[in-house]
């Protein structure tokens, strides 16, 4: 993938040889996040066997999957986030507002929430909501990891930009602290979100000017209205399925 | 010991992938329950990545851990992986009693995964050749051998029963240096000058390789391409030949292999038992004499051709004993000795992980610790027989591999593998009249005795004392040394090394 101006700047001024090059500055983020990897992989292992009953509870239809194709963020992905995090902080203060949280190469192991992250893919709106219930609710995940925050965008009202998901943010008890994403969502938030990442998110970063400005606004106008409508889909299904039940129990 | 979980499909896969190749690559999947295992994990990965740091001939790989969520479909996130180079492993056997890492067992399946030709484990050999991938380590003898030959010089390899020569001999003939043609002719069984000229021309025929050693005559028919009967009949006619005069087939058989210039390596396995046989059989050493004599100048005078010969260790001198010049000199001994006990755990750690069973360190130590000096036809036998136990059972305990130990490895149904060593009583009877029962009784004193030092002498008067015996105790203990695995120090103390050969030898006097 092409890297924009910024993140090629950023390699090379602030990672340390043999890393300061394009071609080996991934090796310096893949060794750093080991432990999220390990993470990643022990937290699958546990949301699977919460998952066993539900499928077998479900088990005439798709009830949900996992995805693990991306289990840690990429690390142009992370480079990118530590650039932000310290241009948003700035603007902030530049505004006289309060500064928000800006990461460097020190802390961003320890702060970024997203480092390791999988899906859960599911078939229905509702099923989203059951499967979050019962991870954060599981002893299985709370023995060993608190729930730190849940994003939830499926039922918010007011206009969102983006998929309409769940976004439980689980973090380590034991030292080291850190932190671990679960996206939930359903298949058609799911098709939007590759879509998406093809035709606006890498698009955006690797922009040569590596800011907003100069990006089409009505392609994020575009795709914001193609998620809500993927939204009315998935919630027209999910009345469907209720009405099929209820037709089934009587 | 537990068998491997078969049925968990999410794990950890550590990938090592070449910066120039990515096609080049090798990975370990580690099956993980839930996030009770985070911290072993860790630790694991965390310890292959330091081995890769420090293995030298891994410079050339990227190391990479990856969250798995089904292994079966591993191709979707790393399409390029190699699955015949892919290999689960149990987390729980790379972390000691302690809790340290297991680094010894990281280093040997990483170096074992890296070299490109190991496709797949080592598989168990319990009697057949040990070929292919199943043919471990060796390396020092290879290289040896390789950089004799090369040289121009022949080779007597030499060593004791169930040592693998004849599955190096045949690692050396399937996998020649470039430029370098070989043929394996297997002697045993010959009783005379005229079968060892019949089974190399016999071997040469079927042998498209080695057609340039082949007499120009022969070649022409193109003998490996003829049906089963027409080489029977081939053969005949040339074995009618050699029985005319042997000396002048010998010579120009010698004589034509140096014709195309070609390289080539002819290796002659089992020649001490041939020899021992036409010993035996005739009473008489000069055709032997006449042999050797003959060969070792045809050897002079054959150029561009090298040969290895395999043997016991006392070769000369049980020629010298029967009053034959081997004319021998020109060999070079290489000695194939017994796998060093970093070999041996480092083989049976693979050979485990092939039968999906987890193993500790403490459980491998235990093993050695229970057979001795590792003897690796033995090594292979009591690994499958544990592997094929620990499958039935699941699970055995650290006791239960001391009782497998005595009960089944040194029980009646293991009998079959000691047979070979049983018949060799019987050759000592054919040499000596008494000398089976008088060796018994050497062997059970020196397997039983609480002495701590038994010298040859002590020994030699046991012999002396059977009633009835006539042969030279030297001759037989000369060959009772590589049938029992026996050694004799700097200063005369006589000792059995194989503790396994002791245990099974105790057991077989109380029968």
């Amino acid at each position: 993938m092409d890297l924009s101006a910024g993140i090629v700047r950023f390699i090379e001024s602030e990672l340390t040889s043999p890393y300061n090059t394009v071609y080996t500055y991934e090796r310096y983020f893949i060794t750093k996040l080991q432990l999220h990897s390990a993470l990643c992989t022990t937290t699958i292992a546990a949301v699977n066997q919460i998952l066993a009953p539900l499928i077998t509870k479900h088990s005439e239809r798709f009830f949900c999957r996992i995805d693990d194709s991306h289990p840690l963020k990429s690390p142009s992905s992370i480079i990118d986030k530590i650039l932000r995090s310290k241009e948003d902080a700035k603007n902030k203060r530049d505004k006289g507002e309060e500064s928000t949280k800006e990461y460097d190469l020190n802390n961003f192991t320890a702060e970024i929430t997203d480092l390791a992250r999988f899906r859960v893919v599911c078939n229905f709106l509702s099923d989203v909501t059951e499967i979050c219930e019962c991870i954060t609710q599981s002893e299985t995940i709370t023995k060993f990891l608190t729930v730190d925050k849940i994003s939830n965008s499926i039922r918010q009202h007011k206009r969102i930009t983006g998929e309409r998901s769940v976004k439980i943010v689980l973090k380590r008890k034991s030292p080291p602290a850190l932190f671990l994403e679960i996206q939930i969502m359903t298949q058609l938030q799911e098709a939007w979100d590759k879509k998406d990442h093809y035709l606006v998110y890498e698009k955006r970063r690797s922009s040569s000017k590596g800011d907003d400005d100069n990006f089409p606004t009505y392609l994020d106008a575009k795709m914001s209205a193609m998620a809500e409508l993927l939204y009315v889909a998935d919630d027209y299904f999910d009345q469907l399925r209720k009405e099929e039940v209820e037709v089934d129990d009587k | 010991m537990k068998r491997y979980n078969e049925q968990l499909r999410t794990g950890h896969l550590l990938v090592f992938t070449a910066q120039e190749d990515r096609k080049d690559n090798f990975s370990f999947f580690f099956p993980v329950t839930g996030l009770g295992d985070l911290d072993p994990l860790y630790k694991v990965i965390e310890g292959f990545q330091c081995c890769h740091k420090k293995i030298k001939s891994l410079a050339r790989y990227e190391f990479q851990g990856l969250a798995v969520n089904d292994i079966g479909r591993v191709r979707d996130n790393v399409p390029e992986i190699d699955e015949k180079r892919l290999c689960r492993l149990d987390l729980g056997q790379f972390i000691g009693e302690h809790g340290k890492f297991v680094k010894e067992f990281a280093d040997t399946v990483i170096t074992w995964f890296a070299c490109e030709t190991n496709i797949g484990l080592p598989a168990l050999r319990t009697g057949s050749i040990a070929t292919g991938t199943s043919f471990f380590d060796r390396e020092k003898e290879k290289k040896l051998i390789w950089k004799k030959v090369t040289a121009g010089k022949s080779v007597l390899l030499q060593a004791p029963r169930r040592y693998g020569k004849t599955s190096l001999l045949k690692y050396i003939q399937q996998n020649p240096l470039t430029g370098w043609k070989t043929c394996y002719v297997d002697v045993q069984g010959g009783k005379s000058v005229v079968d060892f000229l019949e089974t190399l021309v016999g071997d040469l025929m079927i042998s498209e390789g080695c057609v340039s050693c082949l007499p120009p005559n022969l070649a022409q028919k193109e003998p490996w391409k003829l049906l089963s009967h027409e080489k029977s009949e081939l053969k005949r006619k040339e074995r009618q030949l050699i029985k005319n005069d042997w000396r002048e087939y010998g010579s120009s058989l010698f004589a034509d292999m140096c014709r195309d210039e070609i390289q080539v390596i002819i290796i002659f396995d089992e020649i001490s038992y041939m020899l021992e046989d036409m010993l035996g059989s005739s009473k008489d050493a000069h055709e032997v004499e006449d042999l050797m004599e003959w060969f070792a100048d045809a050897r002079k005078k054959t150029k561009h051709v090298s040969f290895i010969l395999s043997g016991s260790e006392h070769l000369q001198t049980f020629l010298r004993r029967h009053d034959i010049d081997g004319k021998i000199d020109d060999l070079v001994p290489v000695t194939l000795g017994l796998f060093a006990d970093e070999t041996a755990l480092s083989l049976m750690l693979l050979l485990f992980i092939r039968e999906g069973i987890s193993v500790t360190e403490k459980e491998l130590d235990g093993i050695l610790s229970l057979m001795g000096e590792s003897i690796p036809y033995f090594l292979q036998v009591f690994v499958d027989l544990l592997a094929s136990e620990c499958r039935r059972r699941e699970a055995l305990a650290f006791q239960d591999i001391e009782d497998l130990y005595y009960a089944q490895l040194l029980g009646p149904d293991s009998k079959r593998h000691f047979e070979s060593i049983m018949q060799q009583l019987d050759r000592y009877g054919h040499y000596t009249r008494g000398g089976k029962e008088a060796a018994k009784r050497v062997l059970s004193y020196l397997a039983t005795t609480k002495r701590e030092k038994v010298s040859k002498e002590d020994l030699r008067s046991i012999w002396s004392d059977y009633e009835g015996i006539s042969g030279e105790f030297d001759d037989i203990f000369d060959l009772m040394k590589d049938d029992f695995y026996i050694t004799v120090d700097s200063e005369d103390h006589v000792v059995m090394t194989s503790k396994l050969i002791k245990d099974w030898w105790v057991k077989y006097a109380e029968e």
